[in-house]
């Protein structure tokens, strides 16, 4: 490995990496392709099996479910990694809404990371823990509305 | 709800490690294992036994889940060290290990595909919670118990012999109160909607538990489009 790889430095400046060690960026250096996406390109599509994972690395993303937008992701943000954990279909389709450049690793590839890089598996633990906090809040919201709006009990 | 359970995605070997590291408890039905808001100290294993995780938004309690032997709780708080995001209660009574949190952390830092398990869990209830948020807004109250009976159905229910089509008995711990709080509705309309499937025939209720007479009309019924 060299001493100032650019590759290295570059995945060290984001933020999934930012904690990794040396050994870790060589190991993610030699994993990780990195990809350029063009504003309005489709990064991943609702519905479809889960086959990629990605860092955004520069440039912004829209996640949306349907017609709806749900979120806007940016620098440093992981995408996909729900699909490829639990094998079930991208419950979003995410749109490159400016120039982007991410990191990206296959299904195999990202199962590899999880076990030799432990600072990512750290990083994914914490990415998830606030995921479900947010999901849980959501939910909680949804479902209390739900039941002060007068139910109907009838067939729909 | 099986998908959650941590503990049965593990090798016998590493759960015993794992129950090695924590203090058994025993829990009667009702206690409450931690509060919403509570500062964390430690996972919890579920060994025996049954709880729901719940919290209060605008003083009424939502049941965001139910969980049973081989699940893990307050591991979210373990990750992120902040304070418990529900109040968990035993439904029935609760053999669990307490594990310090510190400790499991470090565990799951020696054990990476013990930290690929946990991943994999939370990415499970991640997409239950928006299934979930998908299905209040795409279900009416009817079909929201009948979702619910559906879950219930798989964890608790039993086949009543000697009933010509396959009549399932569901004999679980959560009062009408907690099937309201997890269904998304009022105590009341879980007894409207319960009416009206008992007057299409599909289920019978006792005091002491609900039987799924018609188990394919009750799953269409929950099923969303």
């Amino acid at each position: 490995m060299k001493r100032n790889d650019p590759t290295i430095e570059r995945l060290g400046a984001v933020r999934p990496f930012a904690r990794c060690s040396r050994r870790e960026l060589a190991v993610l250096a030699r994993t990780l392709t990195e990809q350029r996406i063009a504003a309005g390109e489709v990064v991943m599509h609702e519905g479809t099996v889960g086959r990629t994972f990605l860092v955004i690395a520069d440039g912004t993303a829209v996640v949306q479910v349907g017609e709806r937008v749900v979120a806007r992701l940016g620098a440093g943000d992981v995408v996909g990694e729900i699909a490829l954990l639990d094998h079930c279909p991208r419950t979003a389709t995410v749109t490159a809404e400016t120039d982007l450049v991410v990191h990206s690793c296959t299904r195999q590839e990202f199962a590899g990371l999880l076990v030799t890089v432990p600072s990512v598996t750290r990083h994914l633990l914490h990415t998830l823990a606030d995921r479900l906090r947010t999901a849980d809040c959501e939910l909680a919201a949804v479902a209390t509305a739900a039941a002060v709006a007068p139910a109907s009990t009838g067939r729909r | 709800m099986s998908e959650h359970d941590f503990l049965d995605q593990l090798d016998a070997d590493h759960v015993e490690r794992l129950v090695q590291l924590g203090r058994r408890r025993t829990h009667p039905p009702q206690s409450i294992l931690f509060f919403e808001g509570d500062v964390p100290h430690d996972v919890i294993l579920v060994r025996r036994g049954d709880l729901k995780v719940s919290t209060v938004v605008d003083g009424r309690e939502v049941v965001l889940d139910v969980l049973g032997p081989g699940a893990i709780v307050g591991e979210v708080s373990a990750v992120d060290g902040r304070t418990r995001s529900a109040t968990v209660t035993a439904l029935t009574t609760t053999e669990i290990v307490a594990i310090p949190a510190a400790t499991f952390m470090d565990f799951l830092g020696q054990h990476p595909v013990i930290a690929l398990t946990l991943l994999r869990c939370m990415a499970t209830r991640i997409r239950d919670a928006s299934r979930r948020q998908v299905e209040y807004g795409a279900l009416d109250a009817v079909g929201r118990v009948c979702r619910r009976l559906v879950e219930l159905m798989d964890r608790y229910g039993h086949p009543v012999p000697g009933e010509a089509t396959s009549a399932v008995r569901i004999d679980a711990p959560l009062t009408q109160g907690d099937i309201a709080a997890w269904a998304g509705l009022s105590r009341e309309a879980v007894v409207k909607a319960l009416h009206a499937l008992r007057r299409l025939g599909w289920v019978a209720t006792s005091s002491r538990a609900i039987t799924v007479l018609d188990v394919d009309a009750v799953v269409a019924r929950a099923a969303v489009t």
